[in-house]
């Protein structure tokens, strides 16, 4: 479900670690001090800016999980819209005319009534555009930035580098799974696996595929530990191959960010 | 005291749970500078023996060592490995499981980083290494877009960066296309030039004699022979119980030392070979018979058209061309090997075959067995074909032998009496009656990979595709596996498709042999038809067996081009009376 790390030259690839994780830093300050939509949209449409100025692989990345969490966010938003027309909420932005408007005409199931309020769906949207914006985003940091750069940033913050290298490592075996997932998946459809049939029995169908991609990484990962060991892991330092620079890049975006934060917090208060 | 570098005086060697020693009795010494080749079947104690020398066994991998260890001065059992790791270099069979990092520089930095070495002289390595491997250059690359041999060097380069006097490499061809194990060995080659003990364990004979100092033979955990490879080798009967093969001009050198009592020279390369037999030729002593100059091509009748494959082009998602254009008809009973670099589409085209992939494009037509594979459902087309995937591992998951032979007949709706005794047959002809109710995953590489086959055969296709069956298994065991397939070919006209790297096999086995180039066929034929095509054949980077080679070398004196083996090289020689 996620993207690995690939090498490309592109404005995402250039800026470094610190001054990507910022706009995540300021994702939250602002989704904690407002709730509109406008802002939602706006951090979506920034996150797509950067997911295309960090050249994402847009088919790969929609194969990667993009495909499941759409109609998943979807829903979401759909059953929160529901739950929340029956609370009294009132977002700051809209007008207190329009609170009770409801957007659907009520549905009536037996004794229960659905509807959806304009601001429950208020809510809803912004449920999802947020979900989106976290995963565009996360995607991004993830496949513009090198493991070893989290390292070298996770040292700083006094972390142990062991523990930064156990992450990388289970990092470095998601594609590898992924590689294997296909070539078991092909072996056992070439035995007559056919994955049709409700969930229940689909899962159970998947026996035979999870048992040897549960053994070969268990395997993999014992030979991935003796190839690290064989590279003089565990002589206990560790020196970082880059140190993470900034840049004239760096600065403008942490610029940015920083004064987007301002224009938001002022518009708040 | 002596100048060796390693010194090995080891009772044995037990890992738990196992009741007899993997080890025993080794008393090995290495000298500084030397490249030795550890030659053996698999279940011999190659690797073991080779993950000793960096400390890996005992300090990662549990086991009872009885005996010493010295490596560079230090006792393996006293040093940490990532001391020993600073000595000696360890590779591995598998280039994709070595790899640490997302690029090529930080994977060859990760050992001086963990080292904690100052940046400039972590750099100064990182380019020393990848200057050693010739992968100057890609830098920035990420190991996932590196051919296997690429990959395989960029794992050398990761071990030489901790500047490692000895390089020790277990089976770091087996898994290999003929060009990464030519790039691998030169590479080695050159290494041991600049004064690098190498040690090797491998199954290719040929190439490693050509650049080996030093030969071990070993066999059940115990060293059976340990000299220069002339030496080792020359000894036919001890070779032979070994279980390995020896190079094919060796073989045709001693075969006429019998046969017409000529001087043996004990060639190790094809240059020392086609002096001798060019001597011989000059000097009169041998000739080609006049009355046959040329191999008859004999090709057996073969009228019944199985598999149809006309204009197939596939285009992977991420824009890789893998097939452009390909037009194949393989007739019924038909023995065919399939040959090719990685990425020449071999495992694309055989992948369409069962319907695993689609043509992407329209007017593609695959027709196997009458019925069309575009367009007909997976658990329709395996009744017609069989795959056999390469790795056994990642489709073994039953508890019982007999269990995963049932699982596809289960998925086929195959009654429980007939099933069962199709199983008893295929696993009499597979001589796996006697593990019938033992774990899989626990039996030898060499009976699961028996296993997969047996769980593919049982469901009684027409035609089967089997994926680098012999790859990392022994000589004997390849051949055992051959000849079942040969067997199975012969007497219930089976047809059977290849993919392979293993040359000598498809010259021994193969009735006709598809060469695939960047996605199209390039040669299609006979194997004697095939392998005089050298020109041809060198775009791909085939080469044809030793003996084929050296045939076409002497040529001028009136061998046949086409020759397959060193039985058929005989055949055509004979002793000029005096």
């Amino acid at each position: 479900m996620i993207l690995e790390y690939e090498p490309k030259d592109s404005l995402m690839h250039k800026l470094n670690v610190y001054s990507k994780s910022a706009f995540l830093i300021l994702f939250i300050y602002v989704i904690s001090i407002v709730y509109d939509i406008y802002t939602s949209i706006l951090f979506l449409a920034i996150t797509v800016l950067l997911a295309f100025l960090s050249k994402l692989p847009w088919k790969k990345l929609w194969a990667r999980g993009l495909n499941v969490l759409t109609p998943l966010f979807i829903i979401l938003g759909l059953t929160f819209m529901i739950v929340f027309s029956f609370y009294p909420v009132t977002p700051k932005f809209i007008p207190k005319e329009w609170l009770s408007y409801n957007l659907i005409p009520p549905i009536s199931i037996g004794p229960y009534t659905i509807k959806i309020t304009y601001s429950a769906a208020c809510y809803g949207i912004i449920l999802i555009l947020r979900a989106f914006t976290a995963f565009f985003f996360t995607s991004i940091l993830l496949y513009s930035t090198s493991p070893i750069d989290f390292i070298t940033a996770m040292i700083k913050l006094r972390i142990p580098h062991q523990f930064g290298l156990a992450v990388m490592m289970a990092y470095c075996l998601v594609p590898k799974m992924f590689k294997m997932y296909s070539e078991v998946l092909d072996a056992q459809k070439c035995r007559g696996l056919v994955l049709k049939g409700n969930p229940i029995k689909k899962v159970r169908k998947l026996t035979p595929v999870i048992f040897p991609i549960l053994s070969s990484v268990t395997s993999m990962s014992y030979s991935l530990g003796m190839a690290m060991e064989s590279r003089a892991f565990g002589a206990g330092k560790w020196t970082p191959l880059s140190e993470v620079k900034f840049t004239l890049l760096d600065y403008v975006f942490l610029a940015i960010w920083i004064l987007l934060g301002a224009v938001i917090t002022i518009l708040v208060l | 005291m002596d100048n060796s570098i390693i010194s090995i005086e080891l009772k044995s060697l037990k890992y738990p749970f196992s009741e007899k020693p993997i080890l025993q009795d080794i008393n090995l010494k290495i000298n500084n500078g030397e490249f030795v080749a550890i030659l053996g079947p698999t279940g011999a104690g190659k690797s073991s023996l080779l993950r000793l020398l960096n400390g890996v066994i005992p300090h990662y991998i549990d086991a009872t060592l009885e005996g010493d260890v010295i490596v560079a001065g230090m006792n393996t059992k006293d040093h940490e490995v990532y001391e020993l790791a600073q000595h000696v270099g360890l590779i591995f069979e598998d280039p994709e499981v070595q790899t640490v990092a997302f690029t090529v520089r930080e994977d060859v930095a990760f050992g001086p980083s963990c080292l904690g070495l100052p940046r400039k002289e972590i750099l100064n390595r990182v380019k020393f290494a990848l200057k050693a491997t010739r992968l100057l250059g890609y830098e920035d690359r990420a190991p996932s877009t590196l051919s296997g041999g690429e990959l395989q060097s960029l794992a050398i380069a990761g071990v030489l960066s901790l500047m490692p006097e000895i390089l020790v490499a277990d089976e770091p061809t087996s898994m290999l296309d003929p060009l990464g194990t030519d790039q691998i060995f030169s590479i080695l080659r050159d290494l041991n030039k600049k004064g690098k003990t190498i040690i090797i364990s491998t199954q290719k004979i040929e190439k490693v004699v050509q650049c080996a100092t030093r030969v071990v033979l070993m066999k059940r955990g115990e060293i059976l022979s340990d000299g220069p490879p002339r030496k080792v080798l020359a000894d036919a009967d001890l070779v032979e119980k070994v279980g390995i093969r020896r190079p094919d001009i060796m073989e045709l050198t001693y075969k006429l030392h019998k046969k017409y009592h000529l001087p043996d020279p004990k060639p190790l390369n094809l240059q020392e070979c086609y002096s001798f037999i060019r001597k011989l030729f000059k000097e009169k002593v041998l000739h080609v018979k006049t009355l046959v100059r040329n191999v008859e091509v004999i090709s057996r009748e073969r009228k019944n058209p199985i598999i149809i494959v006309k204009n197939l082009h596939h285009v992977y998602p991420g824009g890789v061309h893998a097939l452009r254009g390909v037009n194949i008809m393989i007739n019924e009973g038909e023995f065919v090997a399939i040959i090719g670099q990685n990425g020449s589409g071999k495992t694309t085209f055989a992948k369409h075959l069962v319907g695993l992939l689609k043509p992407t494009n329209q007017d593609a037509k695959i027709i196997v067995n009458g019925s069309d594979v575009t367009s007909a459902p997976m658990d329709e087309i395996i009744r017609h074909v069989g795959y056999v995937f390469q790795n056994p591992d990642k489709q073994l998951f039953s508890e019982t032998v007999y269990e995963e032979c049932m699982y596809g007949l289960r998925n086929m709706n195959i009654p429980e009496d007939v099933a069962k005794k199709r199983i008893d047959e295929y696993l009499r002809i597979l001589q796996l009656e006697d593990v019938k109710e033992e774990y899989p995953l626990l039996l030898d590489k060499g009976r699961r990979a028996r296993v997969a086959m047996a769980s593919i055969l049982v469901m009684e296709p027409k035609i089967i595709i089997v994926d680098e069956p012999t790859t990392g298994q022994d000589y004997q065991e390849s051949i055992y596996l051959m000849n079942v397939l040969k067997k199975l070919n012969e007497e219930k006209g089976l047809t059977i498709l290849f993919i392979t790297h293993e040359i000598p096999l498809v010259a021994r086995y193969a009735e006709r042999v598809i060469v695939f180039h960047e996605g199209r066929v390039l040669l299609d034929g006979d194997p004697r038809y095939v392998f005089s095509r050298t020109e041809i054949l060198r775009r791909t980077y085939v080469c044809p067996p030793q003996i084929t080679t050296l045939a076409q070398m002497l040529e001028q004196y009136g061998v046949p081009r086409n020759i397959l083996s060193v039985e058929d090289f005989l055949g055509f020689l004979e002793v000029t009376k005096t």
